[in-house]
């Protein structure tokens, strides 16, 4: 086809025409419309080109007229497109709509109708379809000028544009906001993969019924779609009028990338304010400036009482998890448990405490355990795959407590990553060896030799297999079938590694000595630690 | 924007001689089957589409029917007769030409006010507490209604409006035949046909469905059409309401196809049988009317006949007699070529100077007219000349023409028209002449669907 054309399909679709009805002739609803004219006579009607489709007045004809039959045999004879005519009280004979059928001419029914009307609405769609496209995109350049306040109001404004339901998704494909039910038409139709992959690129996917254009929002050009905007298409929207359509979403994303993009600046702005106050309380426990007392209780922070500290690590990420929105996520969630912090980015992390006025209140932190631990799974259900740890330090008096407990969270996160639970919170105080352990852990010419006292079985075995099977093996108190149940193998199997094991080991297991330290080596091998020091 | 459309079969159905063909749209024969005589319609049908032409879609299938007659008592229908004519055309009563064992077979009879004069002005105001009495005296009695109007071939206001009346009365199960579907001059003969219609619905229904439930089964997308007694079409939903329009189209069919198996466009046609033989003519695709009235059953009825001879075999010097009709048939048109079908074609000696075409497929002539028949649309009345003239009714009566045509289906870009035949009426107090008129072509073809996607 030379020309951008659109088809009566189209047109019916835009909307133009109120209550109107397809009697018959479904199938040509397809054909290209080239122009629509007002009907006089029905005669006239082997005269008029083909492709066009002709408008009747109630005075010309009517669809139960008898002459509608000749009309549509006119009409299917001159390769018409259509033909439009007020309908009567009266039922349309089931010959006349099996007629316009039989030569594939749509009959469109209008309960109200002014030909000259009807003509003039079509009219700039049937001769420019572009230029009708340019109305949703001026509308769209001026809606999105400035960046949309939040998502509901971009999803709102978009839908304005456009006349149809749109919502936003995250690129995991959980609804954020807008209609619902665009979201649930998606199912499960463009997959995790495809939303978080490395190139996201606006695509229309087919959707039940509908088709649905999806649009990346991307705040890094190169980088992943952070959110998708998914937009129903009408049945009109294509060819020459889906590209405005496309367009304008993109503009809207455009816009809505400037906005989240904002956002993160500042979300990133007060985190470093956080974090280097903290630096400066825990570098000056014992005499805080006067300026850095009032920006901590600007803050809601106190310096005062009893202070238990919570560290939180990421042990694992996918690639499509944006670690920097993690914190405030962990957030909302420790506060529907009924802990209201404000977590501190470190480089290991993030940094938390909560604050008793008495020793006796901060004792206990069973309950504060438990709440870590909750918090952490819920996050880590949202995002599958991560995998988060966290330690909580001892309760401490003072501003120097701060410091304190923080270091002692430092210790118990190392501990909670070597445990390899998921949502592993460990306690400092839980048992006065971890801390034995955790001292041990923490050193790094120690962690030096374990991992040299495991070389040979890394070098045999670079998967790891050896060392896990010899970790398990121990910690199942040297019970086979223990540890193949836990590492899901035959017993046989444990036994076959545990043989290799022992003839690649530099060590004796079954001298004491030994098997502690490999115990602990393997423990503590390929856990990437933080120098306490 | 529509590429060359893919062949698409015309399927012909001999419902008589228990012949179906398939054709292409080039004419040529794709597929034929010979049942037995007697095989129903629809059996035939199933036949030939089991053989084979399943491969290419059906745009139409075409079907001669035998005659259906009064005598099937079983499937007669009672009808409720009703003229509006009162008081001008009294004079007559309805079913006076009946015999009276035949006038018995109807239900309720009434003559109410109304009617129009020659020129369409209203000669009387329609009585439609009347019209409505008499339908409420039908109501249960009656499967169908015959309704005739005065001069409503000039003026069908009347006509309908009762119509209008009786269907609200007695709802969309009672078919109304009104005598204006019918283009004959005389209200009687109109009236009588209306008649007959009404009285041969559930028969001519019973016929139709069997068929078209056999083509819904091979070919969902097909037309379904009969075959007139001229030999051209009538779509088969007009064909429920009009069982007379499809009497003698064994032998309209079988004009036409012979000629078209002999090749030719025009031809005297022979049928010569065990029993007699025929001589009819095909000129262009159309049978030249007798001037005769076809009588049914003794009855006279408003269609008109194509002008045959029928020569029994048992009459005496039959060959002679057959050579004799052809001669007159040709009636100085030297050129006309003769085509002998039928079982005992080669009983006909060729006649003096010409060399009879005698096609090899004989038997299939009616078939195959039917798988190419044409549709027509006549008309045959009086028009007043107002104040357009002369020119204005016979622009008219062509329109009219036309119309009827495309209504029975025909394509509007390969219509063929006959010189209008125009008689000047002396004996009325205005000018007005008779006119006739026939526009015959072939089918328009259902969309191509796949070939309109843009």
């Amino acid at each position: 086809m030379a020309s951008p054309s659109v088809n009566l399909g189209q047109l019916l679709d835009l909307g133009l025409l109120k209550r109107y009805e397809v009697l018959g002739g479904e199938a040509g609803l397809r054909r290209p419309v080239r122009v629509v004219v007002v009907g006089s006579t029905i005669h006239e009607i082997s005269e008029l080109a083909a492709g066009s489709v002709v408008v009747f007045g109630r005075e010309q004809l009517t669809l139960d007229d008898l002459a509608m039959d000749i009309a549509i045999r006119l009409a299917g004879s001159a390769g018409l497109s259509g033909i439009i005519a007020a309908r009567t009280p009266r039922q349309v004979p089931l010959v006349t709509r099996r007629l316009a059928d039989r030569f594939a001419l749509p009959l469109i029914g209008v309960d109200d109708i002014a030909p000259a009307g009807v003509v003039a609405a079509f009219d700039p769609y049937v001769r420019a379809p572009e230029i009708a496209g340019l109305r949703v995109l001026g509308d769209a350049a001026r809606r999105f000028q400035r960046p949309p306040a939040n998502a509901n109001a971009l999803t709102s404004s978009l839908s304005a544009t456009l006349g149809e339901p749109v919502a936003l998704i995250d690129a995991e494909s959980r609804f954020v906001a807008g209609d619902p039910e665009v979201h649930a038409l998606l199912g499960t139709c463009p997959t995790a993969e495809e939303l978080g992959g490395p190139h996201p690129v606006a695509v229309t996917v087919r959707a039940g019924e509908a088709d649905v254009l999806l649009q990346p929002v991307q705040v890094d050009p190169a980088g992943l779609a952070v959110y998708w905007i998914a937009v129903r298409l009408p049945g009109s929207a294509a060819g020459v009028l889906l590209e405005p359509i496309r367009r304008a979403v993109a503009i809207a994303a455009l816009s809505f990338a400037v906005h989240v993009a904002g956002d993160a600046v500042r979300v990133e702005r007060e985190h470093r304010r956080r974090s280097l106050l903290l630096n400066e309380i825990l570098e000056q426990p014992d005499d805080p400036g006067r300026r850095t007392v009032e920006r901590a209780t600007a803050l809601g922070w106190r310096l005062a009482g009893w202070h238990t500290a919570v560290q939180v690590q990421v042990s694992h990420a996918p690639s499509a998890v944006r670690l920097s929105a993690l914190g405030a996520e962990l957030e909302e969630q420790l506060a529907e448990r009924g802990v209201t912090v404000t977590l501190v980015e470190r480089a290991e992390g993030w940094v938390f405490w909560s604050t008793a006025e008495a020793e006796a209140d901060a004792a206990d932190p069973g309950p504060l355990t438990k709440r870590v631990n909750t918090a952490l799974a819920a996050v880590e259900a949202e995002h599958p795959g991560l995998r988060l740890c966290a330690g909580v330090g001892g309760a401490h008096a003072g501003t120097a407590g701060i410091g304190r407990s923080a270091d002692q969270a430092r210790q118990a996160v190392l501990l909670a990553r070597t445990t390899r639970r998921p949502a592993a919170v460990e306690h400092i105080d839980a048992v006065s060896a971890r801390r034995l352990l955790a001292g041990w852990y923490g050193s790094a010419p120690l962690r030096g030799a374990a991992a040299d006292l495991l070389a040979p079985l890394q070098d045999a075995d670079p998967s790891g297999e050896l060392v896990r099977t010899l970790r398990c093996y121990l910690d199942c108190q040297s019970s086979a079938k223990a540890a193949g149940d836990l590492l899901g193998v035959h017993r046989n199997t444990v036994m076959q590694r545990m043989d290799r094991v022992t003839q690649l080991l530099p060590a004796d297991l079954d001298d004491p000595d030994d098997r502690l330290a490999v115990h602990l080596a393997a423990r503590a091998v390929d856990v990437q630690w933080e120098d306490p020091a | 924007m529509t590429t060359p459309a893919r062949t698409r079969l015309r399927v012909g159905v001999d419902g008589v001689r228990a012949r179906a063909v398939a054709v292409d749209s080039g004419g040529r024969l794709v597929a034929v089957h010979r049942g037995r005589r007697g095989d129903p319609p629809a059996r035939v049908l199933d036949a030939l589409f089991r053989r084979g032409p399943g491969m290419a879609p059906t745009d139409r299938v075409v079907a001669v029917l035998p005659d259906l007659t009064l005598a099937e008592s079983a499937q007669r229908a009672r009808v409720g007769v009703l003229r509006v004519g009162a008081p001008a055309a009294t004079a007559v009563p309805p079913l006076a030409g009946w015999t009276a064992e035949r006038a018995a077979l109807a239900g309720p009879v009434a003559m109410v006010r109304g009617g129009h004069e020659y020129d369409g002005r209203v000669s009387a105001p329609l009585d439609v507490p009347a019209v409505a009495e008499f339908a409420r005296t039908c109501a249960g009695k009656v499967d169908a209604i015959a309704l005739t109007g005065v001069n409503a071939l000039e003026n069908p206001e009347h006509e309908q409006l009762a119509a209008a009346v009786i269907a609200d009365e007695l709802g969309p199960d009672v078919p109304v035949m009104r005598g204006a579907e019918t283009e004959a001059l005389g209200l009687l003969e109109r009236e009588n046909t209306a008649v007959l219609d009404a009285a041969l619905v559930s028969a001519a229904r019973v016929r139709i469905d069997e068929l078209s439930a056999a083509v819904r089964v091979h070919a969902p997308d097909a037309a379904l059409y009969l075959v007139r007694g001229d030999g051209t079409v009538l779509p088969s939903l007009d064909a429920y309401r009009h069982a007379t329009a499809w009497r003698g189209a064994a032998l309209g069919g079988l004009l036409h196809g012979a000629a078209r198996l002999a090749g030719v466009p025009s031809a005297i046609v022979v049928e010569a049988t065990a029993g007699r033989a025929v001589v009819g003519t095909t000129l262009g695709g159309l049978l030249p009317d007798s001037g005769l009235q076809r009588e049914i059953d003794g009855i006279r009825t408003g269609l008109r006949a194509p002008r045959l001879t029928v020569i029994h075999r048992r009459d005496a010097g039959f060959t002679g007699k057959v050579l004799a009709a052809i001669a007159r048939a040709r009636g100085g048109r030297d050129e006309l070529p003769v085509v002998v079908v039928g079982e005992r074609a080669e009983e006909v000696p060729d006649p003096s100077g010409i060399a009879a075409i005698r096609p090899g497929d004989g038997d299939l002539a009616a078939a195959v007219g039917a798988a190419v028949a044409e549709a027509a649309g006549s008309v045959d009345r009086i028009f007043w000349q107002g104040t357009g003239g002369g020119q204005d009714s016979v622009t008219r009566a062509r329109m009219l023409a036309l119309d009827a045509a495309l209504r029975a289906g025909a394509d509007p870009r390969k219509l063929r028209e006959t010189p209008v035949r125009e008689a000047l009426m002396t004996y009325v107090p205005v000018p007005a002449a008779r006119l006739q008129v026939t526009a015959v072509g072939p089918l328009l073809e259902s969309a191509d669907v796949a070939a309109v996607e843009p």
